[in-house]
């Protein structure tokens, strides 16, 4: 089982992507960042969707800078 | 019946929503810009951010990212003036810009940081683009036109302007345009512009903000946090947190976003505007400070009288009628040069779109009654 959790530069992103990819009916949650994962802007993505080639299709289309963690359940 | 004719200082009235939506953010959602995941921030940054799409989509530019929001137009003006290198160390500007523009520039110039350059103009205030192409812009760093002037309503030619200036970089300042008249920031090809969201975008007080082309060339006059990169003490290299130092003005740039979402058309046309001007013209007394073609006159014009003064005018406007214009030189002291209205200045009549064409023939037989009566 894991996460994904999208991480951008600003929040601005953030918004720009969760409206982008709620179209695509790709499932959003909007959390804190984790600390262990970056410090750039407050907020993330998290979603389970693992269609990550879609996701980053997306986000890459519209110029929505962004790096892609996977988070791993234990 | 309105009587406000200020418009050019501060919008009046508002669309009903802009005192809604702030009521409803101030009650309801609370919360700040980007620095938390909860749904309070995340509402209030979305309204921020499609405040700024919204901003992009009427000034004309693909770029939303680049638009960054100030108190008002003069915080925008300072930020871009003190924040582009000074290779050339001049500057071009028009002789009608106001103070926004000319004591900070007058800052720079006895800091000996920059020499000041008026462009050439026809006697109405706009740019002479015959004369224009004569001079050599390129020695310059900069170029900075008022793009609706806020004292005749002049409105000066940007696209010929930009074209003219080629690679130099141009200032637009729109703090009389912006929501007034058509802008096309990317098809003109301005490299700054300046708006203020409490006059033609009929906005709150206290917004404000700038376009850049190339942030790269611009560097940031306030510093601090920006809810990104909070591990750096140095400010983000990316747009819009570049120029976003501190909690931005969410109630003012909210209001904003509802002023833009219904913005009425106006009741009044253009052709109102110009039968005016010259119904005026006409009344002994009286003489109009306009633009001498009426495709370059905007939003607003001035006038004086032979005998009376400006402040007399706007007093017993007021007195008699109960009509509110602004007198004196409207923080413009070098457009009253130029226009020989120094230092008394002018009486200004600033139109709103609310405005109808009865509102209109109140303040011109005013205008009739009172030369009648001085």
């Amino acid at each position: 089982m894991s996460t994904t959790i999208i991480t951008f530069e600003s929040v601005r992103m953030v918004i720009k992507a969760d409206a982008l990819l709620r179209q695509y009916q790709i499932f959003c949650k909007i959390i804190p960042v984790p600390g262990h994962i970056s410090s750039e802007c407050g907020m993330c993505i998290e979603t389970n969707s693992d269609n990550h080639e879609l996701i980053r299709h997306l986000l890459s289309k519209h110029h929505i800078q962004h790096n892609i963690n996977v988070l791993q359940s234990t | 019946m309105n009587r406000y004719f200020d418009n050019a200082s501060t919008s009046f009235p508002k669309p009903p929503q802009v005192a809604s939506e702030i009521s409803r953010y101030l009650t309801e959602i609370g919360g700040t810009y980007g620095r938390s995941a909860y749904w309070r921030v995340y509402e209030t940054t979305r309204m921020v951010e499609a405040c700024r799409d919204r901003l992009a989509l009427l000034l004309g530019t693909g770029k939303p990212e680049n638009i960054s929001f100030c108190v008002n137009a003069t915080a925008a003006i300072n930020t871009i003036l003190k924040g582009i290198r000074l290779k050339k160390k001049k500057i071009f500007i028009s002789p009608l810009e106001h103070n926004a523009v000319m004591r900070p520039l007058t800052m720079l110039q006895k800091s000996g940081q920059v020499i000041l350059e008026v462009l050439p103009a026809h006697p109405d205030g706009s740019i002479n683009l015959e004369k224009l192409s004569q001079i050599n812009l390129t020695e310059a760093d900069l170029i900075v036109i008022n793009h609706q002037s806020n004292v005749s309503g002049v409105i000066q030619p940007i696209a010929d302007i930009t074209k003219y200036a080629q690679e130099v970089p141009v200032l637009v300042d729109g703090s009389q345009s912006a929501g007034f008249l058509p802008i096309k920031i990317d098809e003109w090809g301005i490299d700054y512009f300046v708006f203020t969201g409490h006059k033609g975008l009929l906005g709150p007080t206290g917004t404000g903000g700038f376009f850049v082309r190339n942030p790269e060339n611009l560097q940031t006059l306030l510093e601090g946090g920006t809810g990104s990169s909070s591990d750096s003490f140095e400010m983000p290299d990316f747009m819009p947190d570049k120029f976003q130092a501190g909690t931005p003005n969410i109630v003012g740039i909210i209001g904003l976003l509802a002023a833009i979402d219904n913005h009425p058309e106006s009741i009044i046309a253009h052709v109102d505007i110009i039968n005016l001007k010259n119904e005026i013209s006409r009344i002994d007394g009286y003489q109009v400070v306009c633009a001498h073609h009426s495709d370059h006159q905007g939003t607003l014009f001035s006038l004086v009288h032979q005998t009376a003064t400006a402040s007399q005018i706007a007093g017993e406007l007021f007195n008699k009628f109960g009509i509110e214009v602004r007198s004196g030189l409207h923080c413009a002291p070098a457009a009253h040069r130029f226009y020989g209205t120094f230092p008394e200045g002018t009486v200004r009549l600033s139109f709103s779109p609310y405005h109808t064409l009865n509102d209109l023939n109140y303040l011109l037989s005013a205008l009739k009654n009172l030369t009648n009566h001085i």
